[in-house]
């Protein structure tokens, strides 16, 4: 009866455990499939607004140039081919420096979006002469496509060729800054009262309770309560950093305080009773053995949150962050826009040009989110202990 | 007492009591056999008797293993421990009474079929000495402190007669000299009846201990009657 | 040689630590029904019984580390030399810089083995960083039996050593605030024969120096390590008597079963 060699029956459950594995393995193909098919959409149309056209003219700083005549900066041929954006610029330059009054210089100066467009054999309504004109400057090298150093360099623009993603970099930079000074603390101090401190009991239970739900309210409800609160409530600046950092940091508070008391709860209880057999009492025990432990795991949690709110737009939208910001802003309560505010705002463009640097910016959304989850995954295995 | 969790535990103790009492019956058969053939004069049965006692040895023998079988195996503690340890002290006691049967045994021969003067003590102490004996062998059964007392306490009769069984021989040998090597041999197989009397003690002693964990040896038997009756509240 | 009686082993007089009348609840239920026993100084008195029977919760009420648990309170009191560290000017810290315990499972700190011994020390102002904690750590591990062993290593990570080793770690990391008491709570039961082997053997040396209370399941050990041992059952103390007396006629017969697995 103990037959150790195979049977049908044993042979039918082998059969069953490879079809069961080839399912799984198919769901895995099928989600990469998509990540695959997203990732190499995203490159295709974002691909394209890191070249920039560049024509290589003649610029004369003129006193009517300083006037305000602008376009007689350059020879009247290169003129409908040149940024009228970047000739804008001139008379500002000049006042800057002033030494080059009267002088002339060769220049690569970026060109129109037509041009552009007309380059990268996208559709273009540059006229048929302009497109003669451009494959004879083309020819002689005076025309080129070169790196798109102004999308990172310039903030936003009503002209695509000189819009850049600067500002809203720098009001990301300010908003998840803001973000991270309100959230951290209070959630980690939080996750400590509730993890290490507080008795078991009804009002205890219930905030634990309200702090779970917080996590699956919608985006757009912090929103309304950080337009309510800090906007109408406390006067803080509509649009600025600081409302939307406060609006974030509600929405983030509640990830840290879960993921921290996670952490918290995942460091045994050896650890504090050998703090405390000693005779450390429960701050030291917890300040210099159980916080140390649980920070890699606080961490981790913190940066996934701060990645997530890096990446929302919807409550940012209800601050009144989705304003067109071509400026840096130079303060927190001065008005500023995010990355992903800014995506919406082109994506919501009809010129081609504007296509482009969506998907370029979104590009550069998910490059800084991966290295995020990245570094929380890199500071996880760094720092991850046995005990 | 309830069972031990572990039934291999009480297999190995109860193997260990069977062997005891296997040995017990064999002894007391052979010092009982050993009188019959002193007092008849029975040189084949004397003979039997010396050979059954190879039995009683081997017995010995195979109880020790046991016990230290038992000792690696469970490392009894408190009353198995106690039992155990008393196992292998009774083992000795007894083997010393089946080699002094024998002894008694090897007296008959040499007498060469003579049987004792009834004008001596002998029957007596033979009388007692196998009451004793099965006294002994029933405080050990019933693991009884009070039985094993009363053990101990009748000894000191037999080494009375022991006494007064001396005297009157040494009167006989002083009348008649003639009696004298008659008289030694008596006054030896006495001796050894005396001797068989001891280990009882000695056995009844150990019995007190597997009972109560009280070390009685050397112990006056009214000081271990007061002992025993202190504790009567458990 | 063998009065047993029930009469106490160790008289109030000689009591280091005195327990009496202890009660004991969590929340609702009674872990310990009035417990009374008195513990010699520089002897080994270890606590035996069934799980459940309360034991491990007496060993935690002598540093009070019962106080973590919420829904815990007690009646009766613990002396420990003539003051009951359950009154409430007595500082909790304090006491346990008096009553040092080692754990079940060995706990070093995530740090290294000279960290380890180094903390308590450090954070009780008994010796700065320097010289002098040099010496306190060297001594400390040595009196632990675990100098020879870690002598080069003291920078790496307590943890990296073997259980037996991080044990006597912690045994180091407790003697360094020079407690009186120390408790451990069965210290060998994740431990292989040799490493327990060991512990026992300090346990044996330390005992000149310190009072110490153990709790074990193994009765092989309580046998060998203890002077006295205290047999408990649900919450009771049934039987209190010297180690030979309790392993060879124990007075009740609770304790007799227990003690020859004949536990049903």
């Amino acid at each position: 009866m103990n037959n150790i060699k195979t049977s049908s029956a044993i042979r039918r459950r082998y059969r069953a455990d490879g079809r069961f594995k080839v399912y799984c393995l198919a769901a895995v193909l099928f989600a990469l499939l998509f990540l695959v098919f997203f990732f190499s959409d995203l490159m295709t149309r974002g691909w394209p607004a890191l070249l920039q056209a560049e024509v290589q003219a003649d610029i004369h700083y003129s006193e009517v140039v300083a006037e305000g005549r602008y376009r007689k900066a350059i020879d009247k041929s290169l003129r409908p081919l040149v940024s009228r954006g970047w000739l804008r610029t001139l008379p500002l330059y000049l006042e800057d420096h002033p030494q080059k009054m009267g002088s002339r210089e060769e220049l690569w100066v970026i060109a129109s979006s037509a041009v552009d467009q007309y380059l990268k054999g996208h559709s273009s309504k540059l006229k048929l002469r302009h497109r003669k004109l451009v494959d004879k400057l083309k020819s002689e090298g005076r025309i080129k496509l070169a790196f798109n150093t102004g999308l990172f360099t310039r903030g936003d623009s009503k002209m695509p060729e000189i819009a850049g993603i600067r500002s809203a970099v720098v009001g990301t930079l300010y908003v998840l800054f803001l973000t991270m000074i309100f959230a951290l603390p209070t959630g980690i101090m939080t996750a400590i009262y509730l993890e290490e401190f507080a008795p078991d009991n009804r009002f205890i239970r219930l905030i634990e309770l309200n702090i779970n739900n917080l996590a699956a309210i919608p985006s757009i409800m912090f929103g309304l309560l950080g337009l309510a609160i800090f906007i109408n409530f406390f006067g803080v600046p509509r649009s600025s950093a600081l409302a939307g950092g406060l609006t974030l940091a509600l929405m983030t508070l509640p990830v840290v305080v879960i993921s921290a008391r996670a952490a918290l709860k995942a460091i045994p209880d050896s650890i504090r009773e050998g703090a405390l057999g000693v005779g450390a009492s429960p701050w030291q025990s917890i300040w210099h053995h159980v916080l140390p432990l649980a920070m890699p795991g606080i961490m981790t949690g913190s940066i996934i949150g701060l990645a997530q709110a890096m990446g929302e737009t919807a409550p940012l939208i209800i601050v009144g962050m989705i304003a067109y910001i071509p400026d840096s802003p130079d303060g927190i309560l001065d008005a500023a826009t995010v990355l992903p505010a800014q995506i919406y705002t082109w994506a919501g463009e009809p010129m081609r040009a504007y296509a482009e640097r969506t998907a370029a910016g979104i590009l550069v959304l998910l490059a800084v989110l991966l290295s995020m989850n990245a570094l929380a995954i890199g500071l996880r295995r760094h720092f991850e202990r046995r005990w | 007492m309830t069972d031990h969790i572990l039934h291999r535990f009480d297999k190995d103790l109860e193997d260990l009591n069977t062997h005891m009492e296997r040995m017990f019956k064999l002894v007391r058969k052979n010092i009982k056999q050993a009188m019959e053939a002193l007092f008849s004069g029975d040189i084949a049965l004397a003979e039997s008797t010396i050979e059954q006692d190879k039995a009683v040895n081997a017995l010995e023998v195979e109880v020790d293993e046991m016990a230290r079988q038992l000792i690696v195996i469970h490392q009894p503690v408190a009353s198995d421990l106690r039992f155990v340890f008393a196992a292998l002290k009774i083992v000795t006691d007894l083997e010393r009474m089946g080699d002094l049967a024998a002894s008694i045994a090897q007296n008959v021969k040499q007498l060469g079929g003579q049987v004792p003067q009834e004008d001596f003590q002998l029957p007596l102490m033979k009388e007692l000495v196998i009451e004793q004996l099965k006294a002994a062998r029933n405080a050990y059964r019933e693991r009884d402190p009070v039985k094993a007392q009363a053990v101990i306490e009748r000894d000191r009769t037999i080494d009375e007669i022991h006494a007064a069984n001396q005297r009157i021989m040494l009167t006989y040998m002083a009348e008649n000299p003639s009696l004298i090597s008659h008289c030694m041999a008596v006054a030896n197989i006495a001796k050894v009846i005396e001797r068989i009397g001891d280990h009882v003690t000695n056995v009844a002693e150990m019995v007190i201990y597997v009972a109560r964990g009280h070390e009685v040896r050397h112990t006056d038997p009214g000081r271990i009657l007061e002992l025993l009756e202190g504790e009567d509240d458990d | 040689m063998n009065e047993a009686s029930s009469a106490e082993p160790v008289s109030s007089a000689d009591a280091m630590i005195g327990i009496d009348g202890l009660r004991l609840w969590y929340g609702d239920h009674e872990v310990l029904h009035g417990v009374s026993l008195g513990i010699r100084e520089r002897h080994v008195t270890a606590f035996i019984g069934p799980s459940g029977c309360g034991k491990s919760t007496l060993l935690r009420c002598v540093n009070r580390m019962n106080d973590r648990i919420q829904g815990c309170r007690l009646e009766g009191s613990v002396m420990l030399d003539g003051t009951d560290i359950y009154a409430p000017d007595v500082d909790v810290v304090q006491l346990r810089t008096r009553v040092g315990m080692v754990f079940q499972k060995p706990n070093p700190f995530p740090k290294t083995i000279y960290e380890n011994i180094a903390y308590a020390p450090r954070i009780h102002g008994i010796a700065r960083n320097g010289v002098a904690m040099d010496e306190l750590v060297e001594n400390c591990l040595h009196r632990a039996g675990l100098w020879e062993e870690v002598k080069d290593k003291l920078q790496q990570p307590g943890t990296a050593l073997s259980g037996g080793q991080q044990q006597r770690l912690c045994i180091a990391r407790t003697i360094a605030v020079r407690p009186e008491v120390i408790l451990m709570d069965e210290p060998c039961s994740a431990l292989d024969p040799i490493a327990t082997a060991k512990i026992e053997e300090l346990i044996d040396e330390l005992k000149n120096e310190f009072t110490i209370v153990i709790v074990t399941h193994n009765m092989q050990q309580a046998a060998r390590v203890s002077d006295y041992t205290a047999f408990f059952y649900l919450g009771d103390l049934i039987e209190y008597a010297d180690t030979s007396t309790i392993f060879t006629a124990p007075n009740k017969t609770q304790t007799e079963d227990y003690i020859t697995g004949r536990f049903g």
